[in-house]
């Protein structure tokens, strides 16, 4: 698949952001030497029992020639694992100045998302994507970057992993239940023993090859959930690499739930642009 | 009227077929002469090259005085229709034309008006005894009608020179005695010079002078003596 | 014994090079045109349904509603539906670029984020082409261009170049290229990929879909799926598979097609009088030997088959050539028919190059082998019949032809007069097959007739020519007057050619006056504006801004905003035109042409009830006080029908209705044509002028005063009726072809004659004169001949043909100035085919001509 098109769909899902912020944030399980691998992924993923979170965050893609891409967005998000409902607008730069997406997440449900344009004033919906499409041109794809269902996959520890960051890690290998739950054939994973944050990753094709490459430092805590606030994705295959920084998070800040309608999606165009809206949503 | 001067008539490329061997004749104004031979005897060559529709090979062909060999296709043609009528033994009518749009012809395509050409064509046919057919064609008409018919064409522009080539030759033996009539009487009239090519010996008797020719040469020549007309 | 007999013919050929070339060539030009004719059809066809097959993708199925497009509610309600897995909506739109060439550009306007999954793009990778998606989204004025388009017209990422759109004059930005391949072949590359709703918004097309692509779950069947969603949809929305719609184009271009379709057979018909003059040639050169070989103890049975024999080569070669000629002329014709259809019915086709149909190749040899074969037959028989003594006698004894009997000229007689009646008295309901069978009993009575008609025709010349021609012009008639068979044939073709060419002329002038009458009463606005230089386009649009703001220019009394659509219409599609309808009946000064007028004035600009035109209430038989019922996109739509309209705007049938209702059904408030009139005194060149200012740079409009707009229309008429020119040209080639063909046999069986008339001093330069004038006579009866049958067959045209494919009449015309236009034309260029014959003839040997025997 081609670039263009593998970009621009992914657009669609950046929603799927908080997904990957699940994976770095985590509240704090209990930890024992010789932990059970399923137990150790689990800790990870529920960490974050928030009920809304705000994000300000910068993404950069690196290309193959060096030069970069740069966008920056809001994020927000209410509801937690399972049933969430996410707003991402981006800030810069003013060509996509405005853009949002709105994707409400229910578990058993397809998920369903909108998206907004302000020189048109339009909301429109859009269909759900492919897991191995990459997020907003980056080196994300969509699973990295989704809400993980333990379920997908079944793990095993294989040792302790280096020291990263000045945390002791275990390192998971986590092998997909059936090959259409992931576009991966294995994936390892360095987790924190004592923070539930996945340091680094290493994700192999169905071929064994190693497509992908993930670091995550800068850790911070807010509001009791640790999170990684400089994420880098590399494909080593094509000398490209992306990094997203968090500049900000909050939690609990009391967003409101009226604001996640595409009904409000295309009010808030109206507002910006003091001009009727035009949808039909 | 005519004379042929060491006249060779030469066919073929490879093998070379000599049609007339260095034939030199001389014919005066109003003879009379009769060419007699077995077929392949070289007549016809020899009626070609007196008519100018065929060129010789070698040597000179004067007719009234005109150098034929010399002269391209169409002077030799416009020779042949102010000086020569010809008649055929397959009378060769044209056969969508009646009597006298074929006997006018002649008159038409030296580019006389019809008006002229019809009178003088008329007047022709009345001359041959066939005024009544005049505008029979030639399938309604008898072969002896149509030899009529085929001499007032050649006769029609008052020819110095008439060729005749078997006059009769298709004809039983009264209407070729009827033709043979018909063509002495208008000769007189018309003071023509007449060469008869013929087989029929006695045809040829009738006339003022018999030459025999055989392999493309004259081998003979006889002067016939006539009780009551001689020549002019 | 046959080898033998083959012997002799291959001789025969060898002998007579040019005879034989001359016959294999007249099958070849037959058989070429046929071919060309169905090859440019296939491959016309082939190009508007691969183009939508591309344009399809992988989707199985295809919901639509006409042109007017459906709200895109609908999209949630396809998705929605089970067994659906994927659905795309599409909207398409051809802009008009301003380069140089003034050429359009195909936009699709997909959901690119989601459309890959139907649609392969084969988008270029290099990084540096890919621009940020986001950005394509977020920007209206993003495009992705074909390669070829960009290499054309020197565009790279990141340039900008002007569209039009209903928005007027608009910069758009390159955002991305894709290859040449799969759907970047569509429409010779000049395509390009927009956003939907971006395309939605600059092209003014509201929240309107033109189509929605679907792909089925594989685990359920295409046509259950069609089925469910057909249940699920409102009624005006159709459901078919790509391939069904490709087919359905076939209709739309039916009445060209059937246009074509008859020229084909025209081409045929004609090649077979060619056939048949040839092999009379040959049995006339062969006379003498057939003679002898009769004489000899040969079978007249085996005369015949070897002359059949002969035939079936010589058709299997011609109809090879034919096939290998044809198909360069089909390569040569596709593009211009692809225009003519893309001009009449907006309909988008590149036809690349010729498809090859084995099919209709075989079918082609078929035909062409057995237009010899019967071309071949009579001569044949005749031979076969020929008296050994006869044919080796002397000329004179050689019978006048018998012409003609009584029986067979009252046969001719029957034939037309009953053709006539059935044409007359059947009820167009048997279907336009049988009545072209009840045309071709005309023909056949008139080629029956035929001879004596030259006869006739060459008597009452000859006394012309004797006195124009001389002796050679009465020798040249005779010979026809004579033989009335030999040049029949010619002549024959010459008829059925010149007969097409002359009532297909009548029939687009009778059109035309039809046209003009009907124009000066409906079409009087002072000023027209339409959105496109075809007579429409289903695909760009004004908005209804536009006629505001001409509207508002001083001197502007009223600017009307008129759409015109096609929609679908039971099984078949018709014409749509939403006017407005007070103005509309204020400005013709009458509401109906059947029906209560004060009714319709009342209740048309109230939206309750419609107008239809005659034509169609006799193709759909809807008459005045039924009910039209029609499927629209949002629901069914009842109105009774108030009034009968003579209208001639489409072959398919109109529908008038009130725009309000039209925009209320159709959720569409597009515009293709502004009617403007004028306050008194106003000069219509000065506002036109206006406008050109106002739209100039701005929306690409063409401004037409009264005058200009119905020369334009007679442009638009002429395209259409392509096929008379097609006509045209295969009759003056076979006219050539013909005359050289029937001058060739009259001066080989007349060589004795130009013999004689030689030996008793008639001129070269007299015989070329003789022949070439023959050339001029044959030329002369055979238009003649053609402007008799005319008159027969313009009355089919006019009576039956106009009502099967368009179903309106038109009055009858005779069209005289085309015929004495011709006859000087055909004159001319039977002069220049008799060259080469007169050439011959006057190079006969005199000696051999009249021979000794």
């Amino acid at each position: 698949m081609n670039n263009f098109v593998r970009n621009n769909m992914s657009v669609k899902r950046a929603v799927a952001l908080s997904g990957i912020l699940l994976c770095v944030g985590a509240a704090i399980p209990v930890w024992s030497a010789a932990a059970d691998a399923r137990a150790v992924m689990e800790g990870v993923y529920q960490q974050d029992q928030s009920k809304d979170m705000t994000i300000r965050a910068n993404l950069e893609i690196v290309g193959k020639d060096g030069t970069g891409q740069k966008k920056k967005f809001v994020l927000k998000r209410i509801g937690g694992l399972g049933d969430s409902k996410t707003l991402l607008t981006f800030t810069d730069p003013a060509e996509i100045k405005g853009v949002t997406l709105l994707s409400f997440i229910h578990k058993g449900d397809p998920d369903q998302q909108w998206l907004y344009t302000p020189a048109i004033q339009r909301v429109r919906s859009i269909a759900p994507r492919e897991r191995s499409e990459p997020f907003a041109g980056s080196d994300f794809t969509y699973e990295d970057i989704a809400e993980r269902v333990l379920d997908d996959f079944t793990y095993k520890m294989l040792s302790d992993g280096e020291v990263m960051q000045g945390h002791k890690t275990y390192k998971i290998e986590a092998t997909p239940v059936a090959p259409d739950r992931s576009q991966y054939k294995y994936v390892y994973f360095w987790v924190g023993q004592d923070v539930p944050v996945i340091l680094a990753a290493e994700m192999y094709d169905q071929s064994g090859k190693k497509v992908r490459e993930f670091h995550a430092s800068g850790l911070k805590k807010v509001n009791g959930i640790t999170g990684a606030r400089h994420l880098e994705m590399i494909s080593p295959l094509e000398n490209t690499h992306t990094v997203l920084t968090i500049d900000d998070a909050q939690f609990n800040t009391g967003l409101d739930a009226k604001l996640f309608t595409p009904e409000a999606l295309a009010e808030s165009g109206k507002e910006t642009k003091k001009k009727p809206a035009k949808n039909n949503q | 009227m005519i004379q042929l001067v060491d006249v060779s008539k030469n066919y073929g490329t490879a093998e070379i077929v000599h049609a007339l061997k260095h034939m030199c004749l001389s014919i005066d104004r109003g003879e009379r002469v009769a060419l007699m031979g077995p077929s392949g005897s070289g007549k016809s060559t020899f009626l070609n090259l007196v008519c100018g529709l065929d060129e010789p090979s070698t040597g000179s062909i004067k007719i009234d005085g005109i150098e034929l060999s010399s002269l391209g296709d169409d002077a030799r043609t416009r020779a042949r229709r102010e000086k020569i009528g010809m008649i055929f033994q397959t009378f060769n009518l044209l056969p969508t034309l009646t009597a006298i749009e074929n006997v006018s012809l002649p008159l038409r395509l030296q580019g006389l008006s019809r008006r002229e050409t019809e009178e003088r064509a008329g007047k022709m046919l009345e001359r041959v005894g066939l005024k009544k057919r005049a505008t029979h064609r030639p399938d309604e008409l008898s072969g002896g009608e149509r030899q009529r018919v085929a001499i007032a064409r050649a006769l029609v522009f008052r020819p110095p020179l008439l060729l005749a080539d078997e006059p009769t030759g298709n004809l039983d033996t009264a209407t070729g005695e009827e033709i043979l009539d018909l063509l002495e009487v208008l000769h007189r009239e018309f003071n023509s010079t007449l060469l008869l090519v013929t087989h029929n010996e006695y045809a040829a008797k009738r006339c003022d002078r018999i030459l025999t020719i055989r392999d493309g040469a004259i081998i003979g020549e006889e002067f016939v003596e006539h009780a009551q007309h001689g020549s002019d | 014994m046959l080898g033998a007999l083959w012997f002799i013919t291959f001789r025969q050929w060898h002998s007579h090079r040019l005879r034989v070339f001359l016959t294999v060539l007249g099958i070849a030009l037959g058989v070429s045109v046929f071919f060309a004719i169905r090859t440019t059809n296939a491959t016309l066809l082939d190009s508007l349904k691969l183009t939508v097959e591309k344009l399809a993708g992988k989707a199985t199925l295809q919901v639509t509603s006409g042109e007017s497009g459906f709200p895109e509610e609908i999209l949630d309600k396809v998705r929605a539906t089970p067994g659906v897995k994927i659905a795309e909506p599409v909207i398409e739109v051809v802009a008009h670029t301003q380069f140089e060439d003034q050429g359009t550009l195909l936009i699709l306007g997909v959901d690119t984020a989601s459309d890959q999954k139907l649609r392969d793009y084969q988008f270029d990778r290099s990084k540096t082409d890919v621009v940020d998606p986001l950005v394509f989204v977020a920007q209206p004025d993003s495009i992705l261009i074909s390669r070829a388009f960009g290499d054309k017209h020197g565009l790279k990422v990141g340039d900008k170049f002007p569209l039009f759109t209903s928005r007027g004059r608009k910069e758009f930005t390159v955002r991305g290229t894709f290859k040449p391949e799969g759907i970047g072949q569509v429409f010779g590359g000049n395509i390009a990929v927009m956003d939907i709703y971006s395309a939605q918004f600059v092209f003014d097309r509201g929240h309107n879909f033109d189509r929605i692509d679907v792909m089925n779950d594989p685990a359920q069947t295409v046509e259950a799926v069609q089925q469910r969603l057909r249940e699920s949809l409102p009624a005006g929305i159709d459901v078919a598979q790509p391939e069904t719609r490709g087919q359905g184009l076939e209709n739309t271009v039916a009445a060209m097609r059937e246009g074509m379709l008859v020229t084909s057979f025209v081409a045929l018909l004609v090649g077979l009088y060619i056939i048949f003059n040839s092999f009379l040639i040959n049995v006339n050169q062969r006379w003498k030997e057939i003679g002898v070989l009769r004489a000899i103890g040969l079978e007249r049975r085996n005369v015949t088959l070897m002359f059949l024999g002969e035939a079936l080569v010589m058709g299997i070669l011609g109809s090879i050539v034919g096939i290998v000629g044809g198909y360069y002329l089909a390569s040569a014709a596709s593009g211009l028919m692809g225009s003519a259809v893309a001009s009449v019915y907006g309909l988008v086709s590149t036809p690349e190059r010729a498809i090859f149909s084995w099919n209709y190749a075989i079918t082609s040899v078929v035909l062409g082998v057995a237009a010899s074969l019967i071309g071949a037959w009579f001569p044949a028989h005749a031979a076969a019949q020929l008296d050994p003594t006869m044919a080796l006698h002397n000329i004179e004894s050689r019978k006048r032809e018998a012409v003609l009997g009584w029986i067979r000229m009252a046969a001719g007689v029957l034939l037309i007069a009953l053709g006539l009646v059935l044409i007359r008295w059947t009820p167009s309901t048997v279907g336009i097959k049988v009545q072209f069978v009840f045309a071709g009993l005309m023909l056949a009575g008139l080629t029956v007739l035929l001879p004596k008609f030259v006869q006739w025709t060459a008597q009452a010349l000859r006394p012309m020519m004797s006195h124009f021609g001389g002796s050679e012009g009465a020798l040249a008639v005779d010979a026809m007057i004579q033989a009335p068979r030999r040049s029949s044939a010619t002549v024959g073709a010459l008829m059925i050619g010149l007969m097409f060419v002359f009532s297909t002329g009548a029939f687009i002038q009778s059109y035309e006056g039809v046209m003009d009458r009907w124009m000066k009463r409906m079409l009087n606005s002072d000023l027209i504006v339409a959105s496109s230089q075809l007579l429409r386009s289903p695909t760009y649009h004004f908005s209804e801004e536009l006629g505001t703001k001409i509207g508002a220019i001083p001197g502007v009394k009223i600017a009307e905003n008129v759409r015109f659509a096609v929609i679908p219409y039971a099984n078949d599609s018709a014409a749509l035109i939403a006017y407005q309808m007070k103005d509309f009946m204020d400005r013709v000064g009458y509401a109906v042409d059947d029906g209560d007028e004060k009714v319709a004035r009342e209740k048309m600009p109230l939206g309750e009830g419609v107008l239809l035109s005659r034509n169609f209430s006799a193709r759909f038989h809807v008459g005045l006080g039924d009910t039209l019922r029609l499927q629209t996109p949002t629901g069914p739509l009842e109105r009774p029908v108030l009034g009968i309209m003579d209208d001639y705007r489409s072959e398919k049938g109109t529908i008038f209705m009130d725009r309000a209702l039209y925009k209320q059904y159709w959720k569409d408030d597009s515009v293709d044509f502004i009617d403007i009139t004028l306050n008194a005194g106003v000069d219509p060149l000065l506002i036109k002028q206006q406008i050109e200012r106002l739209t100039a740079n701005q929306e690409h409009a063409f401004v037409y005063t009264n005058a200009e707009f119905r020369g334009w229309v007679f442009g638009l008429v002429h395209q259409f009726f392509l096929m008379n020119n097609i006509q045209l040209i295969v009759a003056i080639l076979v006219a050539t072809l013909g005359i050289v063909n029937t001058l060739i046999i009259s001066v080989s069986e007349r060589r004795r004659e130009i013999g004689i008339i030689r030996a008793i001093g008639g001129l070269r330069a007299q015989i070329r004169k003789m022949v070439l004038l023959e050339a001029v006579a044959i030329s002369i009866v055979g238009v003649l001949t053609g402007a008799v049958a005319a008159l027969f067959n313009t009355y089919f045209m006019v009576h039956t043909v106009g009502m099967a494919l368009a179903g309106y009449t038109v009055p009858f015309f005779y069209p005289w100035l085309m015929i004495l236009v011709t006859l000087p034309i055909v004159m001319v260029i039977s002069l220049l085919a008799g060259w080469w014959p007169a050439r011959r003839a006057a190079q006969v040997k005199v000696i051999e001509a009249i021979g000794y025997e």
